[in-house]
């Protein structure tokens, strides 16, 4: 396997794990989007409208995104804007943390307010820091094999 | 070797190019339409929410619309349980929403002190009631719930009413209550005249306010249950009713 047929094939790899996890956490939140607006506002970072259309529109981004990085179409678009919106769940996330707020970060549905001892800052900055970084890569790399890019 | 002639490529790549952007430009249109329906959605259904006029109280929709019931101190408005405290008494918050279970443990734990503190009228109580786990767990338990505690205010038992809610919370958060238990609470809370409490109950009458309410909390920065503050201050719940008391007890002048 040569050196470039790798980094195709680890593209790839990123493409789908960053793609499946939007595609799952917006399909979670699309079917009450009552509830997304509510775990925006639990951050109290927005003012209350803001927040509400944030909430609505959020789940429907997610997914789309989503899709396109899973079938590898508009890999870099696709990247970038997935990586801004892991850069503001990261910013939303710690300032929570900072602001001694007891939230579930709402990821994947749910959220609000939770029992201090319950709440899980170090792992959901972990994973969406993660998940920045390989949205990054797809950004400065965007060419990944089986990718509907090369279709077009 | 002569250089290959590039004609044939640049043709192949020339209509892809305008694949691309055709493709690329309905991508983008389709994704800032679903977006824009979304947030239309959502907000209609919140709107939708707060308009729906009482469903079958006798009463016209534009009187259940703004109906306020007694003890609030308005229309959206929290609920005051002992108007009758003295000036240098602090003010004791709390927020809570009747389908929430910390709420209940709250109750449990912190609730005869709270009382005791309202029978010597060692403090102001003010009750925020929220509903927005009906949102979270899609049904309208919650504002059914605030609803019979308002039309229990309109013959002073909003207190007792709440209590009975939380000592009654189904073990399983989502079950919610049923009709029957609601009217339950009222009897058991001693509300007297269980007839006006029926009809108030069976008309949402004070859905409008209930929703005011939860609106006009979530926007004053309230947003998790049970939240409790002394004199404006949050307080930190350790499971200690000294909590409350230290903490009125340090505001009062």
């Amino acid at each position: 396997m040569t050196r470039r047929r790798g980094l195709d094939l680890l593209g790839t790899v990123l493409r789908l794990v960053v793609g499946g996890v939007l595609l799952v956490a917006g399909a979670l939140k699309v079917t009450n989007l009552g509830a997304s607006a509510l775990a925006v506002r639990a951050y109290q970072l927005l003012p209350y409208d803001l927040a509400g259309y944030v909430g609505y529109g959020l789940p429907v981004l997610e997914i789309i995104i989503g899709l396109l990085l899973i079938v590898g179409l508009f890999t870099r678009a696709a990247s970038l804007v997935a990586g801004l919106l892991m850069l503001a769940f990261v910013i939303g996330i710690s300032w929570a943390w900072a602001k001694g707020l007891s939230i579930d970060c709402g990821c994947f549905g749910g959220g609000g307010e939770i029992a201090s001892a319950r709440t899980a800052y170090p792992l959901e900055l972990t994973r969406d820091v993660a998940l920045l970084v390989a949205a990054g890569w797809l950004v400065r790399r965007p060419a990944t094999a089986y990718a509907l890019d090369s279709r077009l | 070797m002569p250089r290959p002639d590039a004609t044939d490529k640049l043709a192949a790549t020339a209509p892809a190019q305008t694949n691309r952007l055709i493709v690329g430009g309905l991508v983008a249109i389709l994704t800032l339409g679903a977006i824009f329906a979304a947030i239309f959605l959502g907000i209609n259904n919140t709107s939708k929410n707060t308009s729906t006029p009482a469903a079958s109280g006798g009463q016209s929709a534009a009187t259940a619309a703004k109906a306020t019931p007694k003890g609030a101190t308005e229309f959206g408005g929290p609920m005051v349980v002992n108007p009758g405290a003295p000036g240098n008494v602090p003010v004791l918050d709390i927020y809570e929403d009747p389908q929430c279970p910390v709420c209940a443990q709250f109750e449990q734990i912190y609730g005869p002190t709270v009382k005791g503190l309202v029978q010597a009228n060692a403090a102001k109580l003010v009750v925020h009631t929220m509903t927005f786990l009906d949102t979270n767990l899609k049904n309208d338990s919650s504002v059914r719930a605030a609803n019979g505690a308002f039309c229990a205010a309109d013959q002073g038992k909003f207190y007792d009413y709440m209590a009975q809610v939380y000592a009654n919370q189904p073990a399983k958060e989502g079950t919610g209550y049923p009709a029957e238990q609601l009217t339950s609470f009222a009897v058991k809370a001693g509300v007297a005249d269980q007839q006006a409490w029926a009809s108030c109950q069976a008309g949402l009458t004070y859905q409008a306010h209930t929703l005011a309410l939860e609106t006009n909390t979530e926007k004053s920065g309230v947003n998790g249950t049970p939240t409790v503050k002394v004199a404006g201050q949050t307080l930190k719940l350790t499971g200690n009713p000294a909590d409350i008391t230290d903490a009125v007890k340090a505001a009062t002048k």
